[in-house]
């Protein structure tokens, strides 16, 4: 189902990891929306990893996590999909609902505090991850409905400019080892997905669907 | 289940004249691992281009793309606009009129296969059958429609599963 993902950490970094990160080919970008951090960390911005398995991005996390994080901080996974319907299968309300609800369901499980920034990306309350589903918009990269760009939702559907699924809900956890399992939550809650509602066999119906004077439009369908 | 998990894979939609009983079009979309397949049948896009010309051949010059436009088509910004498209993999861009690029294909009156490696949601496809529905009409009202006599297109048969 998956076929690779890549993730973004924003945060601090001492000079030492940075300089690590620079042996291993690995800039750290500039990101306007990243604040600052105390002295130890001079630069600022995020990372990302190059196309990787799900265990690749582990290891990434486990071995470049940054060295100070604040609330300014997200963590972005994205990841793409072995075949176009299972992207497909994923755009929908249906899908959506479900995601919220097992990732609450995560975060509870996981014991992250109320007053945890985690939460307020939750309800849509930070501005970088709204509530807003539109992926019509987004596959093309157009301004959400609320004015926002395109990409500044929970999902992020950048078919367009990616070929991916970005999930921006998640912040930059203190612990390392919370946000490891906050990208295995979410990889896990994408395949149970499509494991769990697979396709159907056709039920056709026919539905007129324009009965105009002049012409009669029938409309078959069948569904997964 | 009726809910949006049982998004459709397949939609079929037939167009049909009543006065003549004659089928306008028929569309059919599939969405599966590589993309959106469509199958097209319709005698009015045939007609039109053996009156008006075809849409030949794109030309890329310079960083732009330019088309060899039959002069029925140059006449209708309608359908121009449709063409600004060309290329994209995209069927329906901007929300607008379907991506026409695939109607220099021959053979539409025997029906063709056509594989767009792109994504679409439910309301998408649906936008895009309605959009191509409207679109046949037009051209069949404006170019095509025969005054005081019956239509002598029709399609026999059933459409492709």
């Amino acid at each position: 189902m998956i076929a690779a993902a890549s993730v973004e950490l924003e945060g601090g970094f001492s000079s030492k990891l940075t300089y690590e990160l620079s042996d291993a080919g690995i800039p750290v970008r500039h990101d306007g929306s990243v604040g600052r951090f105390t002295d130890r960390c001079p630069y600022r911005g995020e990372i990302s990893n190059s196309p990787a398995s799900i265990d690749g991005v582990l290891n990434f996390i486990h071995k470049y996590y940054p060295t100070e994080v604040n609330d300014t901080c997200g963590m972005h996974l994205h990841v793409s999909f072995d075949n176009k319907l299972d992207y497909m299968r994923l755009m929908t309300k249906t899908f959506y609902s479900y995601f919220l609800k097992e990732i609450e369901a995560w975060a509870k499980a996981e014991g992250i505090p109320e007053n945890d920034r985690f939460w307020s990306r939750f309800r849509g309350d930070v501005h970088y991850t709204g509530r807003v589903w539109a992926p019509e918009l987004q596959l093309l990269g157009h301004d959400l409905p609320n004015g926002e760009g395109s990409r500044y939702a929970i999902l992020n559907f950048c078919w367009g400019k990616h070929g991916t699924l970005e999930c921006r809900l998640m912040p930059m956890f203190e612990d390392k080892e919370r946000s490891k399992r906050a990208i295995k939550a979410i990889v896990d809650i994408y395949e149970k997905y499509l494991t769990t509602h697979k396709p159907r066999e056709p039920n056709y119906k026919i539905d007129v669907v324009d009965d105009s004077p002049e012409v009669l439009t029938e409309e078959i369908t069948s569904c997964v | 289940m009726t809910n949006e998990a049982n998004l459709p894979i397949f939609v079929n939609r037939e167009t049909i004249l009543k006065n003549e009983n004659a089928r306008l079009i028929t569309i059919q979309v599939k969405r599966d691992s590589e993309g959106i397949k469509l199958y097209l049948k319709s005698p009015v896009f045939e007609k039109f281009f053996s009156q008006y010309g075809a849409v030949e051949s794109q030309i890329p010059w310079l960083g732009h793309t330019a088309y060899n436009m039959p002069a029925g088509l140059e006449s209708a910004s309608y359908q121009a606009r449709a063409l600004k498209y060309w290329g994209k993999n995209t069927l329906v861009p901007d929300g607008d009129l379907p991506n026409l690029a695939f109607l220099r294909m021959r053979g539409l009156s025997d029906g063709i296969n056509v594989t767009v490696p792109t994504v679409m949601t439910r309301s998408q496809l649906l936008d895009f059958m309605r959009l191509f529905k409207d679109y046949t009409q037009t051209l069949y009202r404006e170019f095509l429609k025969p005054v005081n006599q019956s239509l002598e297109i029709i399609i026999s048969g059933d459409a492709q599963n």
